[in-house]
């Protein structure tokens, strides 16, 4: 079982795309987030390490509870010998040294979300009070490489910003950045045009991580890695996937439990609700999510991308087609838009017997890619 | 735009991991990395969510 825990619904952007609901002022207190953590231990019966996620809102705008919750998942660590990791995704924007050093030292794994180019930013990724964050963003991002060398970043792909995708991309690559995940926005509605300029975008991706593997540099775009991964494996099996609630869970502020962070938004309880950290998960609600995610429409079964296709993601089919077990038309195109581009990079570079690539992707050194 | 299933792809023109390392180990008579070994560490890629945050 891994957590997510959502700090705070305050955030000191007003990100266009962000499903986290109304910035509040509205802090998880210690007995929710020791409750949760609590939760997570008594779920976990595997050897696997569980995974703390701490999520938001913003949740380095709550340092002081987040340092509670790692000590005290560290004092459950010891009782139970139940081992547990720790991530965090964070705009930067409450980071210096300090809590960059605390970061390091606490293995709290980053996932940096940035937009990219100044014009990408401020397409969606403003400040409350409407100002550009792309300075104090690209200046946190140096600031963190620094501690992580390694370190994730999550770009959002959406219609207002797709035209600066490519630049977007150069810059990240540029700046020294390993692994990139350009991470759509399936919830607005795009044009025939914006659809072309996504396309042209992840063309580029795929021309950057050609030319970034043939100059002997192994990095990770997650469309065309994951995607190559999938035809190397046979597909996703049920073990790389969230499994809506059953391996995951996020926990909202009030203590409220929902399948995946997409769902906490307002946290209405209205769809997705599995219980809450004082009474514990309801057996039942759990088994009907569990029951009701498996796709089996007819389109998805007999096409030949459905085992390399994320139509799993229950949470984002729902809200595109009003239910679980039904990818909505936009994550199909991308689908396929993804699979057909990182198969065609993927065989350019072996077909040409590219070391970095063969390394990476066959352990032809058997050693751990650079950027796991 | 609809929701419509790909029949006869064949755009992969690189080998799955199992036959390549079952390849190698024929070419090279030496136990190589085992595909269980391989697809744990590729899996480790595979998890977690394309988030929007």
């Amino acid at each position: 079982m891994d957590i997510i825990l959502h700090l705070t619904h305050d955030c000191q952007l007003n990100c266009a795309y962000c499903y986290g609901g109304p910035k509040r002022n509205s802090a998880m207190s210690w007995e929710v987030a020791r409750r949760a953590i609590d939760l997570l231990f008594d779920q976990t019966h595997t050897e696997a390490p569980a995974l703390i996620s701490f999520f938001g809102g913003e949740p380095l705008m709550q340092v002081p509870l987040l340092k509670q919750c790692v000590a005290y998942a560290e004092a459950k660590e010891e009782q139970t010998a139940k081992p547990f990791r720790l991530a965090i995704t964070t705009n930067g924007l409450s980071l210096d040294e300090t809590i960059a050093e605390y970061l390091r030292t606490k293995n709290i794994e980053p996932t940096f979300s940035f937009d990219g180019i100044r014009e990408a930013q401020d397409a969606c990724r403003r400040y409350v009070n409407g100002q550009s964050s792309f300075a104090d963003t690209k200046e946190a991002m140096d600031l963190l490489l620094r501690y992580f060398p390694a370190m994730s970043i999550c770009a959002v792909v959406s219609p207002e910003n797709v035209k600066y995708l490519p630049a977007s991309i150069d810059f990240f690559l540029d700046s020294g950045v390993r692994r990139l995940l350009l991470n759509p926005n399936f919830f607005v509605s795009w044009s025939e045009a914006e659809l072309a300029l996504w396309r042209q975008g992840y063309e580029h991706a795929a021309e950057r991580f050609e030319k970034e593997f043939r100059n002997g540099r192994s990095v990770h775009i997650n469309f065309i890695t994951l995607k190559i991964i999938t035809h190397l494996k046979g597909g996703y099996d049920a073990c790389d996937t969230c499994d809506f609630g059953q391996k995951e869970i996020a926990v909202a502020p009030s203590g409220n439990i929902y399948p995946c962070q997409r769902m906490v938004g307002e946290d209405t309880k209205e769809l997705g609700w599995m219980g809450d950290v004082f009474t514990g998960l309801n057996v039942k609600t759990c088994r009907n999510l569990a029951d009701v995610r498996e796709v089996t429409n007819r389109e998805c079964r007999e096409c030949d991308f459905s085992r390399r296709c994320r139509n799993w993601c229950s949470c984002v089919n729902h809200r595109l087609t009003g239910r679980f077990d039904l990818p909505g038309s936009l994550v199909c195109y991308h689908e396929r838009m993804a699979i057909e581009i990182a198969d065609r990079t993927a065989s350019r570079l072996f077909q040409d017997k590219n070391n970095t690539f063969l390394e990476t992707f066959y352990f032809e050194k058997q050693m751990t890619p650079e950027w796991i | 735009m609809e929701l419509k299933g790909v029949h006869n792809y064949s755009g992969a023109q690189y080998p799955v991991l199992g036959d390549y390392l079952a390849e190698k180990q024929r070419a090279r008579g030496v136990p190589l990395l085992t595909l269980a070994a391989a697809l744990a560490m590729l899996a480790t890629l595979l998890g977690g969510c394309t988030n929007i945050s």
